[in-house]
């Protein structure tokens, strides 16, 4: 059965764009989020396997969100999606336990390994 | 990868985000310290180079690079914004905007570096930051012989006393001591994060005795390719590398173990500290000092502004977004005119099915009241589907502020736009009709209207000139209203350039209302500006935005008073298609009239019609109002004189009119359905409707008489 991923980001392109690549590769798109905020919210509801994340959106950050959704299940594995410049914000990301990081612009082998590497 | 399938949504997403560039910036020059204002256009730019990047589109990414740093820089205080730079902020923006339009036109970017805009983006942000550069080059200095120590291997790094009593303690309590150089792929990014999920990986299988460069450095990505660590541990030797080599773009993991002879040969080797960076000091001084050391600069400022960044980032959403998006799909608009036209004939369909059941008079209250429910539902559906073809005219009018600004610089006068109502939707059709004409108005009062700053200052008025769009709704219209404080109309210059060209006779001028001689403006052929610049005035008039506005069946006029400014006033129905109507008798035909515009409907007695200059009128509470006979204009058979006419008073802006019809049926909702071009029945037929009885009835718009 194929993996339930969320993916959260506050572009559609970027939303599709991953979803795109995910889909083709056999994996489920449990949700899609466009702030941080909605993806708290829906990671309640659907509790995905994993959680892509991208940190600079309106509303609530990726990083808030990924505290706040680790606060709800310890065990929650989240990927962050940055852009170049955000050294700073991906290593406080991975502080507060997110898995991996992938950077944009996005290859799409780059977000598989990683999100194998994540949940297989 | 192929990213031809995601162009429209790139394009569409662009769109937006340069719209909202565009509203930003322009609110950025009222208000140069708006942190949520820099904000947005640091996230604007932000996604855009992310989204143009991915697309392959390399120039429109440089570009928004660019300026993503230079907001990058005054978002953490660094630097102020100058008008300068909001001046190169706009030539940014039209040049990422040709970018689309190229991209729109053929899928690629096109040739353009724009490396002009780059250039000055750069400037401004070295002329910006100047005051920092002393810090920068004391970091620079401190970063090149950081950046050197990361090349040698883990058997360079220089082992103390505290370090070769930790191997010994190690080794009495059975664990392992490996020492690691992890080398990065080289496309990698973001390397100072990721060398950071390593030690967080290895911190799970053991403990982190000794890094080179140390931690901090690691993480602040001060390190070329590779880095090295020492970890003491429990666990074999392929489960310490296979943790590390599960992290993610990790090029290889050299790993062995450290015992203490390797430290003794070290302590031999070389007693101080430290002896990695001394001993490739001067291979730093080759290449440190050029390339490298200007890469970790930026990259160490980058992380700098990135921990700015997300600070403000935690303030912003503790004050609670503004820009939430709405929810949308987008749809051909062609479906919806599919949809709305079965709408329209399912109102036929109805109005047939009441007319039937109305002869039967034998119909039941069971049959009356379904046919209410229908009726009911129809309504509802008809304005539903209206409702999905509305567009708020925001759509149209966002661009002009950026367009006033423009002006105001170009024409060398001070003046600004205020808005209101941008919310007022009018159907689609409409709205991709109405931004010539209004940008045509707007062109014209900032040209023609606003005084320079000096009149102005002559005249006692505000230095900074003030146009004013306002939009709203009023019953089944909408009203567009453009004014300025400008100069108004000159009525005798406008009465003197008309008689010049021919347009009208001297007589007509000497009896001509200061309305009417405005109303010449919109003739065609008529400039009235002394010289022609390029910004209106050339050659194409008033007269177009009429004829414009006339084609989606609104109005417009204009009311002006000199040395006040002038106001010009559209007005445009909601919709097109189905509109509510007065069935009226002349001459024994049905026609419809469009209620919109009727005022009241009023009985006047024969005796009550006066006239003036052979034209008949008539007095209604004050007010003289011409009369029409619609069934004479018409050429109707004429029916029997009746004491007693029934008049509609129906009003065309501010101007009333007073038709005579012989009878009155009822108000009912109609379909309007065009003649086609091949009737020429001018413009007081707008159309044709079916009726439910299937007969089919003209509709007048009597109002163009007036």
């Amino acid at each position: 059965m194929g993996k339930n991923i969320m993916i959260c980001d506050d572009a559609v392109f970027m939303r599709m764009m991953i979803k795109n690549i995910l889909t083709k590769n056999g994996y489920t798109i449990a949700a899609e989020a466009e702030n941080g905020l909605k993806a708290v919210e829906k990671y309640k509801e659907v509790s995905p396997d994993l959680v892509l994340m991208d940190i600079t959106m309106p509303e609530m950050d990726g990083i808030e969100a990924l505290k706040r959704i680790k606060a709800i299940d310890d065990n929650a594995k989240v990927i962050m999606c940055s852009a170049m410049g955000q050294q700073a914000m991906v290593i406080e990301s991975i502080q507060s336990g997110a898995m991996d990081f992938i950077v944009k612009p996005f290859q799409a082998d780059r977000v598989i390994e990683a999100v194998k590497k994540a949940i297989g | 990868m192929d990213v031809s399938q995601y162009l429209d949504l790139f394009i569409d997403e662009t769109r937006e985000h340069i719209q909202s560039l565009n509203d930003n910036i322009l609110l950025l020059e009222q208000e140069p310290e708006n942190m949520d204002t820099i904000n947005e256009i640091f996230r604007a730019a932000h996604s855009l180079k992310g989204m143009s990047g991915t697309m392959g589109y390399v120039r429109m990414q440089k570009l928004t690079h660019d300026l993503e740093n230079v907001f990058s820089e005054v978002r953490s205080g660094n630097m102020k914004v100058s008008s300068k730079l909001i001046d190169i902020m706009f030539r940014a923006l039209d040049a990422i905007e040709a970018y689309l339009q190229t991209i729109v036109d053929t899928s690629t970017e096109g040739t353009e570096d724009n490396q002009d805009i780059i250039d000055d983006l750069n400037k401004v942000l070295k002329e910006g930051t100047a005051q920092d550069k002393e810090e920068e080059t004391q970091e620079q200095a401190t970063l090149t012989a950081a950046a050197s120590s990361g090349t040698g291997g883990y058997e360079d790094i220089p082992i103390d006393e505290f370090l070769r009593g930790a191997i010994e303690d190690a080794k009495e309590d059975n664990m392992t001591v490996f020492g690691l150089t992890v080398t990065l792929d080289d496309n990698c990014m973001l390397k100072g994060a990721r060398a950071f999920l390593v030690l967080r990986a290895l911190e799970g299988v053991g403990e982190l005795m000794k890094a080179v460069p140390d931690v901090d450095s690691i993480e602040n990505e001060e390190f070329e390719n590779s880095f090295s660590l020492l970890v003491v541990t429990d666990q074999p030797m392929e489960a310490v590398k296979g943790v590390v080599e599960n992290v993610s773009e990790i090029k290889n993991v050299r790993i062995g173990q450290v015992t203490a002879d390797a430290v003794k040969q070290a302590k031999k080797e070389e007693p101080k500290p430290a002896p990695a960076a001394v001993k490739e000091a001067p291979q730093a001084q080759e290449t440190g000092s050029g390339n490298n050391a200007a890469d970790n600069n930026a990259s160490a400022k980058e992380t700098e502004t990135a921990k700015d960044a997300s600070k403000d980032n935690k303030a912003g959403h503790k004050e609670g977004g503004k820009s939430q998006g709405t929810r949308s799909i987008r749809v051909d608009i062609e479906k919806l005119d599919n949809l709305m036209n079965m709408v329209s004939e399912l109102v036929i369909a109805k109005n047939g099915l009441s007319t039937v059941v109305g002869r039967l008079k034998t119909g039941s209250r069971q049959i009356n009241e379904r046919i209410e429910y229908l009726e009911n539902i129809t309504t509802n559906l008809h304005e539903a589907v209206m409702k999905v073809r509305m567009v708020p005219i925001d759509s149209v009018v966002s661009r002009f502020p950026r367009m006033i600004r423009d002006l105001s610089r170009k024409l060398d006068k001070k003046m600004e736009l205020v808005m209101t109502g941008e919310d007022t939707e009018l159907d689609r059709t409409v709205i991709d009709e109405l931004g010539d004409p209004l940008m045509h108005i707007l062109r014209n009062s900032a040209d023609h209207g606003i005084e320079s700053a000096q009149v102005r200052a002559e005249l006692g008025k505000p230095e900074v000139g003030t146009i004013s769009l306002n939009a709203y709704q009023a019953g089944n219209n909408v009203i567009i209203e453009v004014s300025d404080d400008g100069g108004g109309v000159n009525v005798e210059k406008v009465k003197s350039k008309a008689l010049s060209k021919g347009l009208i006779t001297q007589e007509h001028a000497d009896t001509m209302s200061d309305d009417e001689a405005v109303g010449l403006l919109f003739m065609p052929g008529f400039s009235t500006a002394d010289k022609i610049s390029d910004v209106s005035g050339r050659g194409v008039g008033l007269d177009v935005v009429k004829s414009k506005i006339e084609s989606l069946g609104g109005t417009v006029e204009c009311k002006s008073a000199l040395h006040k400014g002038s106001t010009f006033i559209i007005t445009l129905p909601l919709t097109l298609a189905i509109m509510q109507s007065l069935l009226v008798d002349i001459g024994g035909e049905k026609y419809a009239m469009p209620l919109s515009n009727i005022q009241t409907i009023e009985e006047i007695p024969v005796d009550m019609v006066k006239s003036i200059n052979s034209s008949e009128v008539i007095e209604l509470r004050g007010r003289v109002i011409p009369l029409f006979r619609l069934a004479e204009i018409l050429e109707c058979e004429k029916g029997e004189e009746s004491e007693v006419l029934t008049v509609i008073v129906a009003n065309k802006g501010e101007k009333l009119g007073a038709f005579v019809v012989d009878g009155l049926y009822e108000q009912q909702e109609i379909v309007i359905k065009s003649l086609g071009k091949y009737v020429d029945a001018g413009k007081l037929i707008i159309g044709a409707t079916i009726l439910g009885d299937g007969e089919v009835s003209l509709i007048l718009d009597a109002t163009v008489l007036i």
